[in-house]
């Protein structure tokens, strides 16, 4: 498994050490989640392309070149040896970067049968789980206050699936999940009948954050929207917030 | 016809667990506040709020998101339910240096009891840094008595955006539990 590094990039042309400290901190959620979101894509590219292959020991020449540090934040490798790893400084010289510092296991796999299913939280996750991912928050949140699909909460949250897989892992690992079997009428295809399926999930949302009734308990009625999306997205722009929710 | 369009969130919790400074986070001008010269001397405050604080979020002509915080001290509790009424949102900001937090937390539940089959609601734990217990956990365990299961987060509400955390989850539960359009 090819290793994956997220890189921040930092140009400390003039700066002394502590403005350079401050001028590569980024406050959470907003301008981290939003960095992260974008060098995520150039990584993707970068790996895709076959005219710049990136090795485990090497880096694009466009960032060998350039006139700046490099400050390692993360990488997965394939081996869980979160243990061992070494501390380092925040801001490396590229020279001295290590190559590749595992920080998480490699997370549990999803049972099929709970992919299939609709899941919801039995108990708000503790912070290690929470901040296992970076979408954690938003994820639990969501799961929190009603049964949803990971198809389901990928089209509500806007986060891809394999996060959200992910993360629904780990909770299903901590004994966290509650799972309902799907008995919802068969499945279509495409988004309108994702759509269709989720709008017949409503039905079976409990009118507040309730705990997970039971698989054979009647589904409760749908609740009705307390507010409208259209303000709540525009809130989510206003107040620069995840705005991957769809709209 | 009403073209004004409006979404309250309500700051409630326990004296000098940070509403007012969570709404003056937030605002777009600085909020209107009621506070007065504090006369309990078991509050570690100069101020403390009576009345309500007042915020807004203007979102575009008539839109914006209406902030309301509640004065902290029990004894104005008949302002809490008059200001969570019709409240898209509530957070509850506790202090984990209070002496008891946890009943703290009980005691909001309970009041806001009705709100929450229609609110979204996130619980906001202050001072846990200095003051580690009781744990996040258990806020949770108290939630869990209550069956319910609810975002609850170490904050410090100085930082504003360990506040915007707050409002990103009312946000995401009230986008959950929201049919799609």
């Amino acid at each position: 498994m090819s290793p994956l590094a997220h890189w921040r990039i930092v140009n400390n042309t003039g700066l002394d050490d502590e403005a350079r400290l401050n001028a590569c901190m980024l406050a959470r959620p907003i301008q981290f989640d939003a960095l992260i979101d974008a060098l995520s894509i150039v990584e993707k590219d970068i790996l895709e392309s076959p005219a710049a292959p990136v090795h485990e020991d090497t880096v694009p020449a466009a960032l060998e070149a350039a006139p700046m540090h490099v400050a390692l934040m993360s990488s997965v490798a394939a081996t869980p040896t979160a243990a061992a790893t070494p501390s380092f400084p925040l801001l490396l010289p590229l020279a001295q970067a290590p190559q590749a510092i595992p920080l998480q296991p490699q997370p549990p796999a999803l049972p099929h049968a709970i992919a299939q299913s609709r899941v919801r939280l039995r108990r708000w996750p503790p912070a290690d789980i929470l901040h296992s991912s970076r979408h954690g928050l938003r994820l639990a949140t969501f799961i929190s206050a009603r049964w949803l699909k990971i198809d389901e909460l990928k089209l509500l949250s806007g986060i891809q699936t394999q996060d959200c897989s992910e993360f629904l892992a780990r909770l299903h690992e901590a004994g966290l999940l509650a799972v309902q079997a799907d008995t919802a009428s068969p499945p279509a295809e495409g988004m309108s009948a994702l759509v269709t399926a989720i709008r017949t999930d409503a039905a079976s949302a409990s009118p507040a954050v309730k705990p997970p009734a039971a698989p054979s308990e009647p589904r409760p009625p749908a609740p009705r929207p307390s507010a409208s999306r259209g303000l709540l997205q525009a809130l989510r722009i206003k107040l620069g917030l995840f705005r991957g929710a769809a709209s | 016809m009403n073209d004004r369009l409006d979404l309250k969130i309500v700051f409630t919790g326990t004296p000098g667990a940070g509403k007012t400074t969570a709404i003056t986070a937030l605002s777009d001008e600085p909020p209107v506040v009621t506070d007065v010269a504090n006369t309990d001397v078991a509050l570690a405050k100069s101020k403390t709020t009576v009345g309500l604080d007042y915020g807004r979020v203007s979102l575009g002509p008539g839109r914006g998101v209406r902030l309301f915080g509640t004065p902290g001290q029990v004894r104005f509790d008949f302002m809490w339910k008059i200001l969570a009424a019709d409240a898209f949102g509530i957070v509850i900001l506790l202090d984990n240096s209070r002496p008891d937090p946890l009943s703290d937390l009980r005691l909001y539940l309970n009041t806001f009891k009705d709100a929450l089959d229609r609110s979204a609601c996130v619980v906001g734990v202050g001072r846990t840094e200095s003051i580690p217990k009781p744990a996040i956990d258990e806020y949770i365990d108290v939630l869990s008595e209550f069956g319910l299961v609810l975002p609850v987060l170490a904050v410090d509400i100085r930082k504003r955006e360990d506040v915007l955390v707050l409002v990103e989850c009312v946000i995401a539960l009230a986008e959950a539990r929201a049919d799609i359009e």
